[in-house]
């Protein structure tokens, strides 16, 4: 698996669009952030991964490497997970060039954000979330196209339906039946899109979800990249 | 023309994305008003305004039109338009055609939305069709063929069928966002409460504050009437972002809708990227 690690990160590195995105997450995220406010942070953290995992898996399929990988007696489990963590690891990177470009920015005071480190860990687990579910759309649809569009369309609903689910729990929380609100604030807590959605305004109500943040996150994660590889293992390649 | 626009429309009758587009629509203004229904009754007040449930669709059209257009326009560029020049239709009726379609189908999802809201809302939650909300429903389909001329031109001129999708959709998303921020500046109040004077917020226990800070400050993001005003104003109603944020959010009770403005708007947008990406699609080399 380490020859197909270093081929995917040469890949990356040589990936022009790698660093388009690198660079506009690291340049205009942070400039649009005093516009917009950290909700353009969150849309971009959604947006960046979801149409750059589609187009550099998909070229695996379009260029046959993954056929010739198969082809050369390396097992479906690594490629999967190769694959997974390259795109892991540009995810990092585009969610540190962001850190980076901000710090940058306000240097001399005034942060946007707080850097301790549940909420960076928080962020962190946002982004491998994503990357997981992205990297598992990529995997199994083989045309890019439709690649491309199931993950931006996952990450955009995924994105509002956290918006909704917020609106619906703070209505329940002031109605006549408060406990209504519970599985909505589980189901929204679950969701990658509906923690973006609260990192992004900032909602952390008590310091527990801070702390189950992550921990949701890294669950979905783990579950998300087994079910990706049984499928990707009995999936025809063609 | 007429021959490639009978073909172009079979074409789309069998194109999954549109009736998919279509169905996430009319179930989203469905899922809409169940939510309406759900508040209505926590708080024992059915009575929902047909805003509140009828025009948030309008936030998804610019993504749903990137997502038809591309998708539907991205199959054409390995056979179709060749062979279609090939046989003698010129670029501009391959063009022509090709904006028709997808204006038609930018309208048919605006459609989609529209029918279950009309016909189901005011039985379930109470509430008529009124002459302005027929205006504004008039406009979004004007709207929606601005999104589909703006879509049509990167779909015809981005060969690669998984590039312009993306292209379409990030910037369907950055157009909105544009609109988000446009609306929210010019919503900003013209005074802001003073951090310095706020009331404890641990009972027995003063904070630091002084007691001749006034209670309200001026706020440093608000636009006062002016040129900044007036071009942020313009820019919100002008870009199509702008105006899909403000049809959906109009239950949030924004101020006049300035419908004439967006109107013509529209058509400018139409005409601009129809002229535009006409003359570069008679420059492109069909592969």
């Amino acid at each position: 698996m380490n020859r197909l690690m270093c081929a995917n990160m040469s890949r990356l590195l040589r990936d022009r669009f790698f660093w388009i995105c690198l660079a506009f997450m690291g340049l205009i995220v942070p400039l649009c952030n005093g516009i917009f406010g950290n909700f353009f942070y969150a849309l971009s953290a959604t947006a960046i991964p979801a149409a750059f995992c589609p187009l550099f898996l998909g070229a695996e399929y379009s260029d046959g490497t993954m056929r010739n990988k198969i082809a050369m007696g390396f097992s479906r489990f690594s490629v999967y997970l190769s694959d997974f963590t390259v795109c892991a690891v540009a995810g990092v990177l585009f969610n540190s060039a962001w850190l980076a470009g901000t710090l940058l920015l306000h240097r001399d005071g005034g942060m946007p954000i707080d850097l301790s480190l549940p909420f960076l860990l928080c962020i962190a687990g946002v982004c491998l979330a994503w990357t997981a579910l992205f990297a598992l759309l990529s995997l199994l649809i083989q045309s890019k196209a439709h690649a491309a569009v199931a993950c931006l369309l996952t990450a955009v609903v995924t994105f509002l339906l956290g918006i909704q689910l917020t609106i619906l729990i703070n209505a329940a929380a002031d109605k006549v039946a408060p406990g209504t609100q519970y599985p909505l604030e589980l189901l929204r807590d679950l969701l990658p899109g509906g923690q973006a959605y609260v990192i992004a305004i900032g909602d952390f109500v008590t310091e527990g979800q801070l702390v189950r943040f992550p921990l949701y996150s890294l669950g979905l994660t783990g579950i998300v990249t087994i079910v990706g590889m049984a499928m990707f293992c009995r999936r025809d390649l063609r | 023309m007429g021959n490639l626009l009978s073909a172009d429309m079979a074409r789309l009758w069998r194109c999954k994305a549109f009736w998919l587009s279509c169905l996430f629509f009319a179930g989203q203004t469905c899922a809409t008003m169940g939510r309406e229904y759900w508040i209505g009754t926590q708080t024992i007040a059915l009575h929902a305004s047909l805003e509140n449930y009828i025009f948030p669709f309008a936030f998804f059209l610019g993504l749903a039109a990137a997502v038809v257009c591309t998708l539907y326009l991205g199959a054409e560029h390995t056979v179709g338009f060749r062979n279609k020049c090939c046989v003698g239709h010129s670029r501009a009726s391959v063009y022509g055609a090709a904006l028709v379609t997808c204006s038609i189908a930018s309208a048919l999802l605006c459609t989609a939305a529209v029918v279950p809201g009309a016909i189901l809302g005011p039985i379930l939650l109470g509430e008529g069709v009124s002459a302005m909300a027929l205006a504004m429903i008039a406009g979004i389909y004007l709207l929606s063929m601005a999104y589909a001329a703006v879509f049509t031109a990167i779909a015809m001129l981005i060969s690669s069928q998984a590039a312009a999708p993306v292209v379409a959709i990030l910037l369907s998303l950055l157009l909105l966002a544009v609109g988000y921020a446009g609306v929210q500046r010019l919503a900003e109040p013209p005074t802001i409460p003073n951090p310095a004077a706020a009331p404890p917020t641990i009972e027995g226990v003063e904070p630091d504050r002084d007691a001749a800070a006034p209670e309200r400050i001026p706020n440093p993001n608000y636009l006062p009437d002016g040129p900044a005003r007036s071009a942020v104003q313009f820019l919100t109603d002008f870009l199509p972002g702008g105006q899909s944020y403000q049809y959906g959010a109009v239950s949030t009770g924004t101020a006049s809708m300035r419908l004439p403005q967006k109107m013509a708007s529209c058509a400018a947008v139409f005409a601009l990227s129809s002229t535009a990406g006409l003359a570069l699609f008679r420059r492109k080399d069909l592969k």
